[in-house]
């Protein structure tokens, strides 16, 4: 067994829900590939769960909220190492959330045709 | 009424190849939902070419030039209404382009929580902290890998609790909309 405790909150269901609704409405969608985002977004957490910077910090318990982003998808989880030997690691998966990108051709491979001057 | 004559300029054959090549590499989208908005983009024209207003100053073009977008296109065009009425107007597309939109938001109109988020914040902390805070406190969890005995059953269990609300969203979403197409 991992020394990682996983635990999705009720909130994710939700917006896992959300996401897959948005997504399928879209003619452009691929709801395969963008679940594939999120199951590797995922996994990327629970592989590396420290590597994203802590940003937002819970009032009540102290606990900081990290993201990490999933193609299309931002992920918002915390990450609580053990705090005696033995005791597991947890990573609390808080929400998934779509997420916008600054430019909608981001991910292009190559820089687009230089179109031809033509004054819009 | 008569139908208005639609003509392209022969760069415009090369510009929907540059289009579809482009679009072609991107990751969220390929070249039929390409040729598609291309499509519609140009039958709105036809149909309703004197909707997008001229634009006032584009010293290089003797006509007036209009545009439309459609999608991630920008058409442009000339629209030449009738003289009299047995002529039919004409629609000249001089080219047709995709835009860089300032944002994908610009494209999350169905987002149910409607609130688009950037790469760099607008990301709800707050309504995060407060919709997970008190169900971090009782212990309740749509997920819980310590309910398994091994890790690789966890993951399993978790990935396909993962699919199977992604289907039912999305099977519900074909159900709407085979409803909608139906009524």
């Amino acid at each position: 067994m991992s020394d990682l405790l996983i635990h999705h909150m009720p909130r994710v269901r939700r917006d896992i829900d959300e996401c897959a609704d948005f997504v399928g409405r879209q003619s452009w969608g691929k709801p395969q590939d963008r679940i594939a985002d999120i199951h590797r977004g995922l996994n990327a957490i629970y592989a590396h769960p420290q590597l994203r910077p802590e940003e937002v910090q819970r009032p009540e318990s102290g606990l900081w909220l990290r993201r990490r982003r999933a193609a299309q998808f931002v992920i918002i989880y915390a990450y609580i190492p053990a705090t005696e030997p033995g005791r597991p690691n947890i990573v609390s998966i808080r929400a998934v959330r779509h997420g916008s990108v600054a430019d909608v051709f981001e991910g292009v491979r190559e820089r687009a045709f230089d179109w031809p001057s033509f004054d819009l | 009424m008569l139908i208005t004559m639609l003509q392209c300029v022969p760069t415009v054959r090369r510009d929907i190849q540059l289009c579809r090549d482009y679009v072609a590499r991107q990751i969220d989208a390929g070249p039929p939902d390409c040729e598609l908005e291309i499509q519609r983009g140009i039958d709105d024209v036809r149909a309703f070419p004197w909707v997008s207003k001229a634009m006032p100053k584009v010293p290089t073009a003797q006509l007036p030039l209009r545009r439309r977008t459609t999608g991630r296109f920008v058409i442009v065009y000339h629209y030449l209404p009738p003289i009299y009425p047995c002529v039919p107007a004409v629609v000249v597309i001089r080219t047709i382009r995709p835009i860089r939109a300032p944002s994908i938001a610009d494209r999350l109109y169905a987002l149910p929580s409607g609130k688009p988020i950037d790469e760099e914040g607008n990301i709800d902390w707050d309504d995060i902290i407060a919709t997970t805070e008190a169900d971090d406190r009782a212990g309740r969890f749509a997920f819980n890998s310590d309910d398994y005995p091994t890790w690789e059953e966890a993951m399993k269990a978790m990935h396909a609790l993962v699919d199977k609300i992604w289907d039912e969203a999305l099977n519900r979403v074909r159900s709407t909309d085979s409803s909608h197409a139906k009524g």
